[in-house]
């Protein structure tokens, strides 16, 4: 695996020759702004829906192992104690 | 010898948009449905699924960067922020990076009389993540109805010098959030959350010492308490010679102490690149205008106003601007006719100790809307009402739902001010009284037992100025 | 008309009729696939039972005289990247086995509101990531052609299905040539659409901005009929155009009046010295046999071509190790038995859910958008990526669309390019271009190489040119007798 990607990364190195000064950076294929939905609520997902393919389930949670109280990012994910 | 630090303060405050559905989904971002009731294949993170940005979490962003005072850019971009853990189901928060929503502004506030303007670096907006539980040994419990919900990250620049002043500008956010009804700002139910860059410095020098993160700090107090004793910590191991490692700390309010997270998984390196789901964000400057133009009058400027040409005292219009329905009830009863100084008394003294939640006032059925009770001020103003029995009217009002006018007719309760009537009740005070009368003679001050007697005997509808008047006249 | 030949149009025409009850064509098509792909190994999963409930149900609406959609009665084989709602979809990867989707996206629902059959779901490589669909953690899918050769990939499945007259039409994905390097492996028709033509909703993501569903078809005309019925914009997807579906089978008819005023490309680069002869052979014959047809050949450049298969490594890459980051284990698909703790259990699902592709595609993508090495790989690669964005967009000045080969090499043995990643992404050398420009191609079969494998033509539109594409291919078609053939093992 190593060595695959060792090959890949000498492969892709080869962009640097590329003179790319004053360039804009392409990250959207489509020309047009970011539309923007109603602020309008839907029917969600019945919870038996939403649970249905969870690989370990408890009444209406998915459950995982103990997870040491403190996030692990960053942002907006923190715990209930 | 210890050294003077100086204390450098940043904040991060997220706060919860009360749109009523999702950031990029279709389900409702209320809160207290029962676990995993109010999700989709987007916010669960299903594979194949796509977000699309709601309208209404734009509007309440480029409405708080504004009140802020904030640019807000015409064209803005989301990014990936990349990391694992259960209650963020795609593996990545969708956020923004290079070009946020926002950039500058500041948030004003008063500390101790004092203006304070704390500036900010950025708005952006962001999605919330679900929530974990911890119930059972072993296990945990993880609910997505929260992942989705709109965010706005308010981050300011480190000039805030202490934790008085933390939780002055935390409070401070909250009442805006609320003054523009984007949100509730509620540290206690999760709606506004705060986390602090705490670092110190020798007085005087320009360099930034090391930081510390401070989290889990759920209440203005918890704010205040955290950051002191942070400060206390840091101030104490410098003194010592020692480094203050940089680290995310968490608040323990039962110990009153802050705790080092494992250092594991502290080092985070997010991988953001621009999401490529969502093309960039223009938010036009005609938009822009339309926005600025439906801004409410904001807490600070109400304050200027009231304690300007209002001729307020701080302390009133303090109370006054704490939520935005109590100061437009105010605006709405000076409307009416009442004079700023009387309408605030009644406001503060009677109205706000019998509503629960101040912004009740907001409601469209109030007992007392603003208009009946500048008709009781005026009725107090013009002699008609004696202040004294205005205070009951007004219990009357507001248990029964009647206009003063119409209490005040159908109990008799107008004033007397009649010269005639009034002078035959002091007449007949005095005749019953021949032993304060006596007496009245050496201590003037005695004038009160007659005054009080007068009122008494017209059941309390003298005027008293008049009572007062009439009766010095007849004792001589 | 019969299976295995029947196009997709005839089909459809019949049932609308009345000449041909959807039923009876859905038998037949359920009977070859029982027969013949036991040795194929196209589908991952057959619908039998579905699928002739959903053909009695066309039935039904016809016999009450409604009115039946474009593709009423058509049976369709659908890439099993696509979410089925109550049909399992895996993506060809144990990460996924036993995922029933609760939801359908956007495609399928669409081309089953036409009055489609989904027979079922075809096999590919893991999460799209491959070129020879060898990399499905299920099975490998052999080329009808030549059992002993591969159809491609990533829609391997979907290419040999439509080939053998395992279906008469299907889905598939191209994020860098799976739509159309399996077309061309397999001697049928296949389009990537201009990006944003058609949904990505439901579409589980490999790539997200060079993701793009396309349909595969025998013929150019049955293409443009499930590429109107699929494309159109999609409040579900923030990416989808929303400009008006174009009318594409007209467009396919019209070529067969022929190509004059029509200017072709022909990009040097496309070209070079050592290329396999007997496709360029075929290719250039078949260049001329359009010039034939009264278009005008015109030398075009596309000078950054040599650096797209190192743009579309970084730019994919890195988007794969973040859309692959929802695998956990948690919400859906595999979990590893026993975890004790939260970090074993992320790292042994995904250690033992992924393929070996996938894993390493992960790894350079996460690699590649570290702090500090963000400008020098990904940032480095959007730039180049508009520069050959810009490259075809001056090209499209001098001329209206450009035809290349699809793929450098025809169909390979098993094996023979597993054992260097590098080489088996060069085989995307000629397609991967349009996908990160976002522009429109097409391949169609253009002939055969000695041994009797396909040999693909490729026809690329500049963006929302897909009638220009259809139109090409079209007249190429209208001249050719190419896609009338019938791999003679599954006759």
């Amino acid at each position: 695996m190593t060595s695959d990607l060792g090959a890949i990364l000498t492969y892709v190195d080869a962009l640097r020759e590329l003179d790319t000064a004053g360039v804009e950076a392409m990250t959207h294929a489509v020309p047009f702004d970011c539309p923007l939905r109603e602020d309008r609520v839907e029917p969600s997902l019945p919870v038996d829906e939403a649970l249905a393919n969870a690989p370990r389930r408890e009444a209406s949670f998915f459950q995982v192992p103990r997870i040491v109280p403190g996030p692990g990012g960053g942002g907006a994910s923190e715990d209930e104690p | 010898m210890a050294t003077d630090w100086e204390v450098v303060i940043g904040l991060e405050v997220h706060v919860q948009l009360a749109t009523k559905s999702k950031i990029f989904s279709w389900s409702s971002a209320a809160f207290g449905a029962e676990p995993n009731a109010s999700t989709d294949p987007v916010c669960l993170g299903l594979p194949g699924a796509l977000p699309v940005l709601n309208r209404a979490a734009v509007e309440s962003a480029v409405r708080l960067g504004m009140a802020a005072g904030c640019k807000i850019r015409t064209r803005c971009r989301f990014a990936r922020k990349h990391y694992f853990y259960p209650d963020l189901p795609k593996g990545f928060q969708i956020s923004q990076f290079d070009e946020p929503i926002c950039e500058g502004g500041a948030i004003k506030f008063r500390l101790r009389g004092e203006n304070r303007a704390i500036r900010l670096t950025r708005i952006h907006m962001e999605e919330d993540a679900g929530k974990n539980l911890h119930a059972a040994a072993g296990v945990s419990f993880v609910d997505l109805n929260r992942a989705g919900v709109p965010l706005c990250e308010i981050v300011s620049e480190p000039d805030v010098r202490s934790a008085e002043e933390a939780a002055e500008y935390v409070r401070a956010v909250r009442t805006l959030v609320r003054y523009l009804g984007i949100g509730d700002g509620n540290m206690e139910e999760g709606s506004l959350r705060c986390d602090a860059n705490v670092s110190l410095r020798p007085r005087g020098s320009e360099k930034f010492g090391t930081k510390t993160e401070i989290k889990n700090m759920n209440s203005f107090k918890n704010v205040r308490d955290a950051i002191e004793h942070e400060v206390k910590r840091q101030a104490t191991l410098l003194d010592r010679g020692e480094r203050v490692v940089q680290e995310t700390r968490l608040w323990d309010a039962a110990r009153g102490v802050t705790q080092a997270m494992r250092s594991k998984e502290q080092a985070h390196d997010y991988r953001y690149f621009p999401e490529p789901d969502l093309p960039p964000l223009v938010v036009s400057e005609q938009e822009q205008a339309r926005l600025r133009a439906e801004l409410p009058e904001l807490p600070e400027d109400r304050f200027a106003r009231y304690t300007g040409t209002a001729g307020l005292t701080a302390q009133d219009a303090g109370v006054l601007v704490a939520e935005r329905e109590i100061a437009d009830y105010f605006d709405a009863v000076v409307a009416a006719g009442a004079p700023a100084k009387r309408a605030a008394n009644w406001v503060i003294n009677e109205v706000l100790a019998r509503v629960d939640d101040p912004r009740r006032l907001g409601d469209g059925d109030l007992a007392v809307p603003p208009p009946a009770l500048a008709e009781l001020v005026t009725l107090v103003e013009d002699g008609t009402l004696s202040g004294k029995l205005a205070k009951d009217v007004f219990g009357k009002m507001w248990a029964e739902r009647r206009r003063a006018q119409e209490i005040v007719a159908a109990e008799g309760l107008a004033q007397v001010s009649d010269g005639g009537a009034l002078e035959e009740a002091c007449k007949r005070v005095i005749a019953a009284n021949p032993g304060e009368v006596a007496r009245y003679r050496e201590s003037p001050k005695l004038i009160g037992f007659f005054v009080g007697a007068v009122m008494k005997e017209t059941g309390g509808k003298g005027n008293p100025k008049t009572v007062n008047e009439i009766l010095k006249k007849l004792l001589g | 008309m019969t299976v295995p030949g029947a196009t997709a149009v005839e089909i459809a025409d019949a049932v609308r009729a009345g000449k041909l009850r959807a039923r009876e064509v859905t038998e037949q098509y359920l009977e070859r696939v029982a027969r013949l792909d036991g040795a194929l190994g196209c589908y991952l999963l057959v619908d039998a039972d579905g699928a002739r409930r959903r053909a009695d149900d066309i039935d039904a609406q016809k016999k009450a005289g409604r009115d039946l959609g474009p593709l009423a009665g058509v049976p369709l084989g659908i890439k099993d990247i696509f979410c089925t709602k109550g049909l399992e979809t895996t993506c060809a990867s144990k990460i996924l086995r036993g995922f029933v989707p609760p939801y359908e996206s956007t495609v399928t629902a669409r081309l089953a509101a036409a009055g489609s059959v989904t027979l079922g779901k075809l096999n590919m490589d893991e999460f799209a990531m491959g070129s020879s669909t060898e990399n499905s953690a299920f099975k490998p899918t052999r080329n009808p052609w030549s059992t002993a050769h591969v159809p491609g990939g990533s829609s391997g499945g979907s290419a040999a299905a439509v080939a053998a007259g395992l279906c008469a039409g299907a889905t598939g994905t191209d994020t860098g040539g799976s739509i159309r390097q399996p077309a061309a492996l397999c001697g049928i028709v296949g389009m990537k659409p201009t990006y944003g033509r058609v949904s990505r909703y439901g579409v589980v993501a490999f790539a997200s901005s060079l993701d793009h569903p396309g349909p595969f078809g025998r013929t150019v005309e049955d293409t443009a009929a499930l590429l109107e019925v699929m494309a159109g914009v999609d409040p579900l997807d923030a990416t989808s155009i929303p400009a008006p579906v174009g009318a594409y089978r007209q467009a396919a008819r019209t070529g067969r009046e022929g190509l004059k005023g029509v200017r072709l490309g022909m990009p040097a680069e496309y070209f070079h010295p050592g290329m396999d002869a007997e496709i360029e052979a075929a290719v250039r014959a078949a260049i001329e046999e359009l010039a034939k047809a009264g278009a005008t050949v015109v030398p075009v450049s596309l000078p950054n071509s040599k650096y797209a298969i190192a743009t579309y490594y970084l730019i994919c890459t890195a988007e794969a190790s973040s859309n692959l980051a929802r695998y956990d284990g948690v919400k859906y698909g595999l979990r590893a038995a026993e975890a004790k703790s939260l970090e074993e259990l992320y790292t042994r699902t995904r250690g033992e859910g992924f393929g070996a592709e996938p894993k390493r595609r992960i790894m350079l993508g996460a690699y590649v958008l570290r702090a500090g090495y963000y400008e020098a790989y990904y940032g480095k690669a959007l730039r180049a990526r508009r520069k050959i964005a810009d490259d075809f967009a001056a090209a499209f000045s001098q001329c209206d669309a450009i035809v290349t080969p699809t793929s450098p090499v025809s169909a390979f043995k098993f094996g023979e390019r597993m054992s260097d990643p590098l080489q088996m992404y060069l085989a995307d050398i000629l397609t991967v271009a349009p996908n990160l420009a976002g522009i429109p191609a097409i391949s169609q079969p253009c002939g055969f190489t000695r041994g009797g494998l396909p040999i693909g033509l490729q026809t690329i539109g500049p963006a929302l040119g897909e009638e220009i594409c259809f139109r090409v291919a079209g007249a190429y078609e209208s001249r050719t007798d190419w896609h009338k053939r019938l791999p003679p093992e599954v006759a």
